[in-house]
């Protein structure tokens, strides 16, 4: 899975940037109030640039999986991860398990049948169909209230799909 | 498997003087805090012979005339300009502007030359002047 990657958005250069794998060059950043707890949402794109390579049953696991879940006004933080177009509202984060992952959703036709949608991520392209759209999915990380300054770099988001030849 | 790297980043807006010195010296050391010296006219000898920090025997009239109130708000102008330029460690301002800081300023700190400057290090030693001397002048007052 070489091609398959993680892509942010800037929007001061209107350019897809690679997330980093491993050397912190460019890491998916999350900024938090500690004083008053803070929860951000940042939305992340799954793309390729092969003209000859599908991908199939891919999944996305933040690591270590034993995020503490809980609110901003609750205990620890937590990392929850959200597939689909639109933004995520309050309820869908709220019912969704910390540190859990997103799971394969199959074919289009496949994921049609999942529920919820948002926890499943889609294949990209089939035999003889490349795809090299931007395949949204939202990323929410909370600091509870009363956190001292600290920097975490030790989770990582890993993207597991199989690759094939279109 | 490809591992994406993501890293958390938490701040505190809590004054620098409520933290305890290993949390003092981590922000000090964290990357994400570091403050460039913007102002290269100014050799770091001549910096550092602006600041000195004052006993609470060599309390002047002016602080004395202050009221702990007055003392306090200062401090917090000198945090939200500090803050508004977090990648700034000098920022100048003009006496004739801001009477008020510069009073303040020259009135917390001795120099053989008007004070016409606020560093992030004289924001610290202030805050901890003010801690020291104004809140027991505050409840003087």
């Amino acid at each position: 899975m070489a091609g398959l990657s993680i892509y942010s958005y800037n929007k001061d250069t209107n350019q897809f940037e690679e997330i980093s794998s491993g050397n912190q060059n460019n890491p998916l950043t999350s900024v938090h109030n500690g004083t008053d707890g803070q929860v951000v949402v940042q939305k992340l794109y799954l793309h390729h640039s092969e003209n000859n390579k599908w991908y199939s049953a891919i999944t996305l696991a933040p690591t270590p999986s034993n995020l503490v879940s809980g609110e901003a006004s609750d205990l620890g933080w937590s990392l929850k991860l959200l597939a689909g177009d639109a933004e995520p509202a309050t309820v869908d984060w709220s019912a969704r398990v910390a540190g859990e992952n997103l799971l394969s959703g199959g074919t289009v036709a496949e994921l049609a049948a999942r529920a919820p949608k948002s926890h499943y991520l889609v294949n990209m392209g089939a035999a003889g169909a490349v795809d090299n759209g931007y395949y949204p999915l939202w990323v929410q990380v909370t600091v509870p209230k009363g956190t001292r300054n600290q920097t975490h770099t030790g989770i990582k988001l890993d993207l597991n799909a199989v690759e094939n030849n279109a | 498997m490809k591992s994406f790297d993501v890293k958390i980043v938490c701040q505190t807006a809590a004054f620098v003087d409520e933290l305890s010195t290993e949390d003092k010296e981590r922000l000090f050391n964290d990357p994400d805090f570091t403050f460039e010296r913007e102002d290269t006219s100014r050799t770091q000898a001549q910096a550092e012979s602006d600041v000195e920090y004052l006993s609470v025997d060599d309390v002047t009239p002016e602080i004395i005339a202050m009221e702990y109130e007055e003392i306090a708000k200062e401090a917090n102008s000198f945090l939200e300009i500090i803050r508004s330029r977090s990648k700034h460690l000098v920022y100048h301002f003009d006496k004739n502007e801001r009477p008020d800081l510069y009073r303040c300023v020259n009135a917390l700190f001795e120099s053989p030359t008007p004070i016409e400057h606020v560093t992030y290090d004289m924001y610290l030693k202030a805050l901890r002047y003010i801690k020291d001397v104004g809140s027991e002048m505050g409840k003087e007052a």
